[in-house]
């Protein structure tokens, strides 16, 4: 369990076993949600669990997990310590114990059931040879009985004769005994829980099978203790024992798949969590000790090597090392780390050795972090899955009624054998309707979807998220940051022919850096750094002063010799009578490339000029054209002005572009578009651009490898790539067309196969559907759905250019 | 249609309607309802 705390109500989730289908999910559902105290309730029928807001006043945990196990499932408060990743490990095992108790029953029942199926052969031939003696028809209902026995039973005969000279009695109590165990023990589940789901007035898949099953075995039962009853009516006492036992070992053979499949939706979800290495070398009082992970406190120095995946958070000590973070941030290449840098728990290091000091731990570290999204996603729920949610909550009670109409239609307009043709349609329409696919449809599809996500660096938070992304037509990106690198960088210097530095670039460079390091403007920063990256020795300078708006001057002392340097527009140079001509042409260049562009002159001759500019990514150009490609408007918000605004849009082939808005500004622009009838993403970062993110229908926090704030936006794009918010987009759409897919063959499947079951085909074509493949093809259905979901995790990041 | 007849669809129809009566309407007048165990 995990708890958070809002203003007054908490919120927590509850692991729920013992779910089937969607009617489960929708009786636990709605019977927490009439708790009084309980504000929300959602169960989730893949994760098998419950995630509650309540009032603490009104009620508690304790009282909420009674009311689950009261309507007939398992719960069960985990330990309140417990991280994401434990919980999640944890659940991982019982999925695990579940699949191989399933799998340990479907095979013993499957066996009985063949078994049953072979001893019921001859039994069948000397019932019949018994009800014709005393005038009846031989009535062998079941088409799939039928099947067998002209096809299997004369191969039988030959082969094991022996068997048809046991007494029918023996027979038919020897398999009263074996179907009794069948179901008293692989079979217990499905009345226990149906009998749990009845006694609060509502039904679910196992009252189909219980219902079913259980008439067929009473039918069954009274045929086995007085057969003289049917024989001296002229019908011949046929059992059923075989079909209830196949019937059971079919439909634990769909859900064994089901939970092996549910299981492998999840498994990305399960590769986080299994990122974090158990142990951490460490050093306490000088010593190198390897300590379990949850034994590293904050502060503590842990030593990784080469090759070792990195066990906690923390930031870099000593050393450097390029760190592969693709796990993480879906980003291919490493990622360069040295002093200062931050590091993330269970990324993995790859060259360097280096020590770093531990900073957040447990639940509170990035990986966890990134496992409770995912699972409060996983738990959550589209809106589409309403229509599924309405529909399974009515359905069991109307198959039910269809089931009693095709018995009354059958024994009334049957010509022969009535009670048992309507016997066993109407038990087939009870197995064929279950309503485990339409449960399955949309969670299934809604957990390979985040899962795929987090592989390719995007956390998608919720189903709802995904069907809104999957609906957009606009994208609105935020400038700096998104669409640029957001960090300004000297991108040009040109020497003056008529200056002392032509050929000396970097001369320039130096002294324009010695001169701007006493500055804070972030131009002069980035002056700064670049002179830096080119290993230029920057000098304090002898006088400096700053003149807002226009630039800066001061005096360097460099190489023995004092320079007086002037640096900025060129109002400051005209200040200086310093003719600016011989690059007023290059200035204007680069003025109308969305550069900022600063005259240098040394002396009060002028020297050059140096353009500093926030460069646009490299993956931004092509990351628009893939959401131009995929029918998207593109639009770039910006607080800079209209010049470098358009020339940025120019370069980054933006449609349209707004400058100069305020973050206030942003927001109403966004609602001017969603007024047009526009479904509004906004990409930007998750700290300035909130309000924005907030207000569009699709908030998309763009951030640097982990840097980014991971609780903003309702899409997290871990890359600073904007590809990844095409791909985003378009695994949304991908994922809406699945979930379609699924409810549309989870509902065409009950569409025809109720009415088949009930025999409508059988006036023109003579076409039935028997009990045991009517349960075949119900364990078929909800396969196929959950395969389809599956299908999501071969999504291809390659998108159309 | 024999008497059987009659009386089998005479109760298909009382049985459809429990069964609606039951699942729709009498579950809806009965909410099970949890007092908290501990509210401090």
């Amino acid at each position: 369990m995990t708890a958070t705390l809002t203003t007054e109500h908490r919120t927590i989730r509850i692991p729920v076993t013992g779910m089937t289908c969607a009617a489960c999910q929708s009786r636990i559902q709605r019977t927490l949600q009439k708790q009084p105290g309980v504000d929300d309730a959602t169960v989730n029928l893949i994760l098998n669990d419950a995630t509650i807001t309540f009032d603490p006043a009104a009620t508690s945990p304790e009282a909420l997990v009674e009311v689950i196990r009261d309507v007939g499932y398992g719960a069960s408060l985990a330990a309140p310590d417990q991280t994401a990743l434990q919980e999640q490990v944890a659940r991982d095992d019982d999925a695990a114990t579940e699949y191989l108790t399933l799998r340990r029953k479907a095979i013993v029942s499957g066996i009985v059931g063949l078994f049953a199926m072979i001893i019921s052969m001859p039994l069948m031939s000397q019932l019949a040879a018994a009800t014709h003696a005393h005038g009846g028809a031989s009535n062998v209902g079941d088409p799939f009985m039928r099947w067998t026995m002209t096809v299997l039973d004369p191969a039988l005969r030959r082969v094991a004769p022996f068997l048809y000279a046991i007494d029918p009695r023996v027979t038919t109590w020897l398999l009263l005994a074996l179907t009794l165990g069948v179901m008293t023990w692989a079979g217990r589940h499905f009345y226990t829980q149906a009998w749990a789901a009845f006694r609060h007035h509502a039904a679910d898949m196992n009252t189909l099978v219980a219902v079913g099953t259980g008439a067929a075995f009473l039918y069954s039962v009274v045929a086995t203790v007085a057969p003289d009853f049917f024989v001296s009516r002229g019908v011949a006492p046929d059992v059923y024992y075989e079909a209830v036992v196949l019937i059971i070992a079919l439909i634990l053979t769909g859900n064994m798949f089901e939970a092996r499949a549910k299981q492998r939706t999840s498994s990305a979800l399960r590769a986080l969590v299994h990122l974090q290495p158990k142990t951490a070398r460490v050093l306490r009082d000088n010593m190198e000790l390897d300590v379990p992970v949850e034994s590293v406190i904050a502060g503590d120095t842990v030593i990784v090597r080469p090759g070792e995946r990195i066990p906690v958070d923390g930031a870099i000590l000593a050393g450097s090392s390029s760190v592969d973070e693709s796990m993480l941030t879906g980003e291919s290449m490493p990622v360069s780390k040295a002093v200062g840098d931050r590091v993330i728990g269970g990324t993995i290091n790859a060259t360097g050795a280096f020590r770093f000091r531990a900073t957040t731990l447990g639940g509170d570290s990035v990986l966890a972090q990134i496992v409770q999204l995912m699972r409060d996603a996983q738990s959550s729920r589209a809106p589409i899955q309403r229509l599924a949610d309405r529909i399974s909550g009515i359905f069991v009670p109307i198959v039910l009624s269809l089931a009693v109409v095709t018995f009354v239609v059958w024994f009334i307009t049957a010509e022969q054998a009535p009670a048992v043709r309507a016997f066993a349609a109407s038990v087939a329409v009870l197995i064929i309707a279950c309503p485990c696919a339409m449960g399955l449809a949309v969670p299934t599809a809604v957990m390979v979807a985040t899962g795929k996500g987090a592989e390719l660096g995007v956390l998608i938070k919720g189903g709802e998220a995904l069907q809104r992304a999957g609906d957009l037509n606009t994208v609105v990106l935020d400038k700096t940051g998104t669409v640029t690198e957001g960090k300004p960088t000297v991108t040009d210097i040109v020497v003056a022919p008529e200056g002392k530095f032509v050929q000396r670039e970097d001369a320039l460079l130096q002294l324009v850096a010695s001169l701007e390091s006493r500055s804070e403007h972030p131009l002069a920063d980035a002056i700064v750094r670049d002179a830096r990256a080119r290993g230029l020795s920057i000098v304090e300078p002898a006088a400096f002063e700053s003149h807002t708006g226009r630039g800066a001057i001061g005096v360097v002392h460099d190489g023995g010799v004092d320079y007086a340097v002037a640096v900025g527009n060129a109002a400051l140079l005209a200040d200086y009578s310093v003719n600016t001509a011989s690059l007023d042409a290059q200035m204007d260049r680069l003025a109308n490339d969305g550069k900022t562009p600063m005259f240098v002159a040394v002396d009060g001759v002028l020297a050059g000029l140096i353009a500093v500019a926030d460069p646009i990514k490299e993956s931004s150009r092509a990351a628009i054209a893939q959401l131009h490609a995929m029918g998207l408007d593109v639009v770039m918000l910006t607080g800079d002005n209209e010049r470098t605004a358009r020339a940025v849009a120019r370069l980054a082939g933006v449609d349209r572009v707004v400058a100069g808005v305020l973050p206030a500004g942003k927001v109403a622009e966004i609602v001017r578009l969603q007024a047009l009838g526009r479904v509004v993403a906004m990409v930007g970062d998750g700290v300035n651009d909130a309000p924005a993110l907030a207000q569009a229908d699709v908030g998309m926090a763009i951030g640097t490898g982990t840097d980014v704030a991971i609780e903003a936006g309702d899409i997290v794009l871990m890359r600073g790539d904007l590809r990844t918010a095409a791909q985003a987009i378009a695994l949304s759409r991908r994922t809406m067309r699945t979930m379609k897919q699924n409810l549309f063959w989870a509902f065409i499947y009950n569409v025809i196969g109720i009415p088949v079951a009930a025999g409508v085909l059988y006036p023109a074509f003579g076409l039935l559907l028997s009990p045991i493949l009517a349960s075949a093809a119900m364990a078929f259905s909800s396969v196929s759905v959950v395969s389809n979901s599956l299908r999501l995790r071969r999504f291809s990041s390659a998108l159309p250019s | 249609m024999s008497r059987i007849e009659w009386l089998v669809a005479i109760g298909g129809v009382a049985l459809i309607v429990w069964i609606n009566w039951y699942f729709f309407l009498a579950g809806k007048t009965t909410p099970p309802k949890h007092v908290p165990k501990d509210t401090t």
